[in-house]
């Protein structure tokens, strides 16, 4: 339904505010909000209104923490470079839209995916880990120290951050942090009960 | 700056966004980043205006920063980065909104707001309402809670106009490119959207409590505290 | 790094893990329950002396400064065999679902003091990583509780 076209009088008020009026009209304006103290009322309440909705959302913004939109930042450098991969397996759309923030456990397809992916962003130092595991395999066959039979070589594994094959945070809402530092990776799941107001 | 003191759409920095934009069309991660780093915050509080979820305002973020970059070579710099970027943003919030339903489709039914009162007729703004002082009364979390509430009460293109115009301080012919309809709808929506907020605002006092009893006679204009 | 000391190094950790064997039915994991709060000091608890750095630096826990443990415990958990946890606050319950020699899939539930359900979660992370879960405590909502863990 189309909104009634607003009055001339207070709509002028309005678009002086918004330095929307040309220089005639606008002197005009200001002659009137001189002279008649319910204009002059309306135009602060329009300034009230837009001080109380602008504080509003930015005390709501000032409450996102900084982690939050660094975790942001994160996965548009990873969809980024996703988007800048040659061709994979295709994504269902469903599964390619649940993936914005969180971390879930890829089925068969995305998992190759991003296998494939790292793989061929890392060729060069996989193809340089393959050549020390044969040393080190060749090492081991003619070293053959004592002890029990062959157990599996450990081979070293680059490291993957959690991920979470299923989160259910009853009551509340729940981010995730990856942090990671020369200690090691860590990984958080913060959960705000739902009757925490931060920042709205 | 305009005559209620809102910033200018186009900040200032030591690189330019022009710059950094074809960089990053180059494919310097680096310096999309440091776009990112600039508009955010102010893209997610735009975001926050129109969807009203938190995480769901940082999805429409993290989804605009990733359409800007694939349409980076789109864009023509007629308009700042910034304003294209919040085009961006407030079609991906309005999306997300139809998407959901969390709101009604259509425009708020302008002769029945609030109770009803006779007061919300006429095509009139309304004057002052917390006494002159919004800057103390947003301390208070019941009169944030109100706001938060009449936000909610708006139409997607009220509130989109109305956040547009208030956070980001947009011309009517900025905001009528970003919403694809003309100047004269836009002043429209605004001019409602804003007379809905002070209706929905109306009943709080210059100390920025609830009145006790809602009144049609609304409280005069009272010094700041 | 250049590709032949990447090598090198490389093949020198893969030595040092040669004779290593990994049980795939177990996994012996740590347990912290702690408490995070902004107290007029910095101080931390001896037991979360490994994960100082992260507490002081990373996010979320740079919003604290304090950080008690409340509880410790360290158990070997059996594949597909619940444990339950008891905590100073709520209580734990968790499961070893799967492991391979680097990583180890979990089921965690965490309930509050009240009783009531504050996650039921799933994660799937690498060994020697910590996995901790945090809320708000009932009474102080600006304070944390968290339950750290981690597992070889």
């Amino acid at each position: 339904m189309a909104d009634p076209k607003p009055t001339g009088t207070d709509l002028e008020l309005m678009q002086h505010v918004d330095g929307e009026l040309d220089e005639a009209a606008d002197r005009e304006v200001e002659l009137r909000i001189g002279r008649d103290p319910d204009a002059r009322a309306k135009v602060d309440a329009l300034g009230e209104v837009s001080e109380l909705l602008r504080g509003h959302l930015e005390l709501a913004t000032d409450a996102v923490p900084a982690r939050r939109f660094d975790q942001i930042w994160r996965e548009i450098d990873k969809q980024l470079d996703l988007a800048a991969a040659p061709a994979p397996a295709a994504v269902p759309a469903e599964r390619a839209a649940s993936e914005s923030v969180m971390m879930v456990l890829p089925a068969q397809a995305s998992l190759w995916r991003r296998v494939t992916h790292w793989l061929d962003r890392k060729r060069g130092y996989v193809i340089t880990a393959m050549v020390s595991a044969g040393a080190v395999a060749a090492i081991a066959l003619v070293a053959r120290p004592g002890g029990t039979g062959a157990a599996p070589v450990e081979q070293a594994v680059a490291h993957r951050p959690a991920e979470l094959e299923a989160l259910d945070t009853p009551g509340g809402t729940w981010t995730m942090m990856n942090v990671s530092d020369e200690d090691g990776a860590a990984t958080v799941i913060w959960v705000t009960p739902e009757d925490t107001v931060e920042g709205l | 700056m305009n005559k209620a003191g809102q910033r200018a759409s186009t900040p200032t920095h030591a690189v330019d966004d022009a710059d950094l934009v074809l960089a990053a069309r180059r494919g310097d991660r680096d310096a999309f980043r440091t776009l990112y780093e600039r508009y955010h915050r102010r893209a997610y509080t735009l975001a926050l205006g129109v969807v009203r979820s938190p995480d769901d305002a940082l999805d429409v973020v993290q989804d605009a920063f990733i359409k800007a970059h694939k349409y980076l070579d789109k864009f023509e710099g007629a308009s700042s980065f910034y304003t294209w970027l919040y085009r961006i943003v407030m079609n991906l919030a309005i999306d997300h909104l139809r998407k959901h339903r969390r709101h009604k489709p259509v425009e708020l039914d302008e002769t029945r707001l609030g109770d009803g009162t006779d007061r919300a007729v006429d095509d009139s703004l309304l004057p002052k309402i917390l006494g002159g002082n919004p800057g103390r009364a947003l301390m208070d979390k019941q009169i944030r809670a109100r706001i938060d509430a009449a936000l909610e009460t708006l139409s997607d293109n009220h509130r989109a106009v109305l956040v547009m115009r208030e956070l980001e301080g947009l011309s009517y012919e900025e905001m009528a490119a970003a919403m694809e309809c003309s100047k004269g709808t836009i002043m429209s929506r605004l001019f409602h959207a804003r007379k809905n907020m002070q209706a929905q605002l109306a009943d709080l006092r210059g100390d920025g409590a609830p009145a006790a009893d809602s009144s049609t006679d609304l409280p005069a204009a009272q010094g700041s505290a | 790094m250049n590709r032949l000391a990447l090598a090198a190094a490389i093949a020198v950790a893969s030595l040092g893990g040669l004779r290593s064997a990994v049980a795939d039915d177990k996994a012996d994991c740590s347990f912290l329950e702690f408490t995070a709060t902004k107290g007029k000091e910095p101080a931390i608890d001896p037991d979360l002396k490994p994960l100082e750095k992260k507490l002081a630096h990373s996010a979320p826990f740079a919003s604290w400064n304090t950080f008690r443990v409340q509880t410790k415990l360290d158990k070997t958990l059996q594949k597909s065999k619940a444990e339950a946890l008891a905590l100073k606050t709520g209580t734990a319950n968790v499961i070893l679902r799967e492991r391979s020699a680097a990583r180890v899939n979990l089921g965690i539930t965490l309930d509050g003091a009240d009783g009531k359900r504050v996650l039921d979660a799933k994660p799937d992370f690498q060994t020697g990583d910590w996995f901790f879960v945090g809320t708000s405590t009932p009474n102080a909502k600006d304070d944390g509780h968290f339950l750290a863990l981690m597992c070889k």
